[in-house]
């Protein structure tokens, strides 16, 4: 039987739903599942994703790992889960364009999720637009991540330290513990 | 490039060199570097189908499975057989090439000519530093600026540079026998600021050559007498009927001219040169040219240029 291309698309699409529908089995822990609708309209949305960047994807797509990065966050929740999930597609892949590559799939999206938790407070808007841009910024000017530094402190041992990282960027004044402790004090 | 085959053959090949690339870091990548690899992979099997004996690809393309899932262990499909030797090929390619470059900057003479020495001593070089075999040879990376006498813009990466390489090595074989002022002086006398010129000093002393047989004078320095110059219009008196009135050349003219200056040519190749089998077939590449120019320097009385 010949082999066409689009049969191997067809059968990599087919492989690529199955694996992102296996992720419900750690997902359902959270509350968070897809459907095989769902499912396919995500890999809809990341083809169209991919086109728009200009990126091809030969392997797995990265929907898996992104599951596996955001499903414990507590700013996703089961109604949005998959709008949340295609909306951190297209995010993930442009700014694997505007770091020129120069993350590796895992330091990204180390970095959303430590961001999209922290200091983003599940805003996707304030991740893509502020957070991500200044750290994009960063990298295209020569910017080295601690994790290509090999830097490690006692505070981030066992992580990659993303959420310190964003500090060095970090343009708004926040709320720190000793000036919380501070005006406590003053109340008092 | 075309090839014999398929998308679905190439692409698992281009699938497996991006994660080599990417070190298997990134799931995805731009258009751009996939078009890159893409042609990498087509280089290379152009690379070993262009050899001379077909027969053998065409014998693993009929044995070959194509590549299913179900596909067995033992059957390597054909394009990545071909892939795989057509990149072994442009390694052996590239280390051959190499031994031609420290051949050729062994006893290598530029003449005074920047251009020609920049592109030997310094693109050259350039070039075996930063060509990636893996995942861009077809990139010549140089742009070759020193013009050799022979065509290489359908060859690309390595093809071009190793033609290259051989046009150089004919050259410095051609003009060794040579003395430097001879060569000098040729160069000086067709024009003044021969050092900063893009032309090929070869070229130049072949067609001074050549003069000296047509007026028949030794081999020297200096410029022509009238009496010679007078030799080399009668010379060129059967290949020019139309002259001087008409604005095109004939193509017959031409063609009888570069056959005639072939015939010069070859005695002075194998009497000279007789362990360079090669060399005559590129210096005659550049007798066409040299025809027509004598044509019309005859016809607007600038022999001088040449002799």
């Amino acid at each position: 039987m010949e082999y066409t291309f689009e049969m191997m698309i067809k059968e990599q699409r087919r492989q690529s739903l199955q694996r992102i529908l296996s992720c419900n089995e750690k997902t359902a822990p959270y509350g968070l599942t897809l459907s095989e609708a769902e499912a396919s309209a995500l890999l809809v949305c990341r083809e169209q994703s991919l086109a728009q960047n200009q990126r091809i994807e030969f392997g797995e797509s990265i929907l898996p790992q992104l599951i596996e990065a955001f499903c414990d966050s507590p700013y996703i929740n089961c109604w949005e889960y998959s709008d949340v999930l295609a909306r951190l597609q297209d995010i993930f892949y442009l700014y694997k364009n505007e770091s020129l590559d120069q993350l590796s799939d895992d330091e990204l999206l180390d970095f959303m999720s430590c961001e999209f938790n922290g200091v983003c407070c599940g805003d996707l808007d304030y991740l893509e637009s502020t957070c991500l841009e200044r750290f994009a910024r960063a990298i295209r000017s020569g910017y080295e991540i601690r994790a290509h530094r090999d830097q490690r402190d006692e505070y981030t041992m066992g992580r990659s330290g993303s959420d310190a990282e964003y500090r060095a960027f970090d343009e708004e004044t926040r709320w720190e513990f000793d000036l919380f402790r501070m005006k406590l004090d003053e109340l008092d | 490039m075309q090839t014999d085959y398929s998308m679905a053959e190439i692409m698992p090949i281009v699938a497996e060199l991006s994660a080599k690339y990417t070190r298997r870091q990134s799931s995805s990548i731009p258009f751009e570097l996939a078009r890159q690899l893409t042609e990498a992979v087509l280089y290379c099997i152009r690379e070993n189908d262009s050899v001379a004996d077909n027969s053998a690809v065409q014998d693993r393309r009929s044995q070959a499975q194509p590549s299913p899932p179900q596909q067995t262990e033992h059957a390597i499909p054909a394009a990545l057989m071909a892939y795989r030797s057509g990149r072994q090929r442009v390694l052996d390619k590239v280390i051959r090439s190499q031994a031609l470059y420290e051949e050729l900057l062994a006893n290598f003479r530029s003449f005074g000519n920047i251009a020609y020495r920049d592109t030997v001593e310094q693109g050259l070089l350039a070039f075996f530093q930063y060509y990636d075999v893996e995942f861009a040879p077809q990139d010549t990376i140089i742009t070759m600026d020193y013009p050799v006498l022979g065509n290489l813009q359908n060859l690309q990466g390595i093809d071009a540079i190793y033609e290259y390489l051989n046009s150089l090595r004919l050259e410095q074989a051609f003009l060794k026998p040579f003395p430097e002022d001879y060569v000098r002086d040729t160069l000086i006398q067709h024009h003044r600021d021969c050092d900063v010129l893009l032309l090929n000093p070869c070229s130049l002393v072949l067609r001074n050559v050549l003069g000296c047989m047509i007026a028949g004078r030794s081999v020297a320095s200096g410029r022509f007498t009238e009496e010679e110059y007078r030799m080399v219009e009668l010379f060129l008196v059967p290949f020019s009927v139309s002259l001087p009135d008409c604005c095109s050349l004939p193509g017959h003219d031409l063609h009888s001219l570069t056959l005639k200056l072939e015939r010069l040519l070859l005695p002075l190749m194998q009497t000279y040169y007789p362990d360079e089998p090669l060399l005559f077939d590129y210096l005659k590449l550049d007798l066409p040219d040299f025809a027509a120019e004598l044509i019309t320097s005859a016809r607007y009385g600038n022999l001088s240029r040449f002799f």
